[in-house]
């Protein structure tokens, strides 16, 4: 497999979603404090009580001392799941269509078949992107143990498993819309659009199975459900039904 | 020789309708320099796609080196595209190792070489380089390939007269080696220079197919004259 090429494409934008995601993990663990002397402040407090939502002290109490709820409602059920959607767009939108607008698709066609061209790029956005999603959720992890808080192990990696898959899939849509265009904003824009529609699908009952965030940041691990097998499976099967379309639409495309 | 690249009426029609390549057949005998001409818009970016592989056929047949050459191309040819673009955010000897990991039968020993001979300053951004600058050094890796086959789409865009000088000599020293170079250009004096056998298209149409001598002699004029009365008088 030569990867040396891709990997060199997509170092950069790699360095710096990976330093965003543990930097981000990092400092919500060491922020916790912060947080909590903020939300039990005097005027908070005396904001709650006139808050005509009597739930929402309760939720703000479970915050200050379950730290497994805490992680849920600061980084896997909020911020990891929508810098995962901001990674997968991100290592994407110009997985195709950047060599299509540079017209470099001829330097490697020819002294690579379009399998190795198709399969490098798809493999080091993969594997960037899995890499980038477990250090977000075991920087995490790591840190709260630096801190002495404790979240279960069994937790974290259920979440990380469903936030990964989810972000595949949104990853795998973006390589499927830069191939479709000869510009990098197109797909990046479509990207946005597509990943809006899903979010906002979860409003509605009907459509409600569109919504991959809500599949990524499942609240059920917090009750012990683990991982949400079936939908796993799904969306796994999803995504290498695009990933087969798009390399025989790749395979038979003019260059 | 055997023919390296047999067309057999070859038809392209893009997407937009425009038909490209017109029922276009020909063979390339193995060790020649076969030149493709034509006017702008004559097919001749498309034939060469085809031949390598890029385009997929609307009807005929393509062989290049044995092989089918669409849509997996030809391992054993190397391209030098019209637009020369490489990978602009990195610099010359990085794009070189990036080239080198995945072009088949690349010798960094003939790249460096070749680079002495076209005076490449090595320690540049790609994003900075001229045109000129460009196109001498995507002919140095294209050529740092061991390949049977070259396909040059403009090989000298931009380059001054010494420059220009050297990379026909290395077309020329290719040719004498056993390989088979297809060569495109709009500067018919240079086409003179190195090629053996020649073809001309026109909005599609191939008008000529032949040898270079052949053309002189037929229309009792040097190959400038000859194209020009031909792509008029396909005119009238």
């Amino acid at each position: 497999m030569k990867l040396y090429k891709e990997w060199n494409s997509i170092k950069l934008r790699f360095i710096v979603m990976l330093l965003l995601m543990v930097g981000a993990a990092v400092a919500i663990v060491s922020l916790r404090n912060f947080t909590i002397n903020l939300l039990n402040s005097p005027q908070m407090r005396g904001y709650l009580k006139n808050t005509p939502y009597k739930g929402f002290s309760m939720i703000l109490k479970k915050i200050s001392s379950d730290f497994s709820y805490y992680s849920f409602s600061q980084w896997f059920g909020k911020n990891y799941p929508q810098l995962a959607a901001l990674v997968a767009v991100i290592l994407s939108f110009s997985i195709f269509s950047k060599e299509k607008e540079k017209r470099t698709f001829y330097v490697v066609f020819g002294r690579m078949n379009r399998w190795e061209i198709y399969s490098s790029k798809m493999l080091i956005g993969y594997l960037s992107l899995v890499t980038i999603m477990f250090s977000g959720s075991f920087g995490y992890l790591l840190t709260a143990l630096v801190f002495n808080y404790h979240l279960s192990f069994f937790m974290t990696i259920s979440w990380t498993v469903m936030a990964t898959v989810g972000a595949a899939l949104l990853y795998q849509i973006g390589a499927y819309t830069s191939l479709l265009f000869k510009d990098q904003i197109k797909p990046f824009l479509l990207d946005i659009l597509i990943y809006a529609g899903l979010y906002i699908s979860g409003i509605f009952k009907p459509t409600k199975f569109l919504d991959i965030f809500n599949y990524m940041a499942k609240g059920n691990v917090l009750r012990g459900n683990g991982i949400d097998v079936l939908t796993t499976i799904v969306i796994c099967s999803i995504c290498l039904a695009i990933f087969v379309g798009e390399y025989f639409q790749f395979k038979y495309m003019d260059l | 020789m055997a023919a390296v690249i047999k067309v057999e009426n070859l038809v392209k029609k893009y997407k937009n309708h425009v038909e490209a390549l017109k029922d276009v057949s020909f063979e390339v005998e193995g060790g020649s320099i076969f030149a493709v001409l034509g006017p702008n818009g004559a097919g001749k970016t498309t034939l060469l796609k085809s031949i390598l592989g890029m385009l997929k056929p609307t009807s005929g047949k393509v062989r290049t080196l044995d092989n089918v050459p669409f849509p997996n191309g030809i391992r054993n040819a190397s391209f030098v595209p019209e637009e020369k673009a490489l990978y602009d955010w990195v610099k010359i000897p990085k794009m070189v190792k990036i080239f080198a990991s995945f072009a088949p039968q690349f010798s960094f020993e003939r790249f460096e070489k070749l680079s002495k001979r076209f005076n490449i300053t090595m320690n540049r951004k790609i994003g900075e380089l001229s045109q000129g600058n460009r196109t001498k050094l995507y002919v140095s890796l294209a050529f740092a390939q061991d390949v049977a086959l070259y396909v040059l789409d403009e090989p000298t865009w931009g380059l001054d007269p010494l420059i220009r000088h050297e990379v026909l000599a290395v077309v020329k020293e290719s040719a004498v080696k056993g390989k088979t170079v297809i060569y495109s250009s709009h500067i018919l004096s240079e086409v003179e220079e190195v090629c053996d056998q020649l073809m001309i298209l026109k909005d599609g149409n191939l008008l000529y197919k032949g040898s270079l001598d052949d053309l002189k002699e037929k229309n009792n004029a040097n190959l400038s004259q000859a194209f020009l009365e031909m792509i008029k008088g396909d005119s009238k």
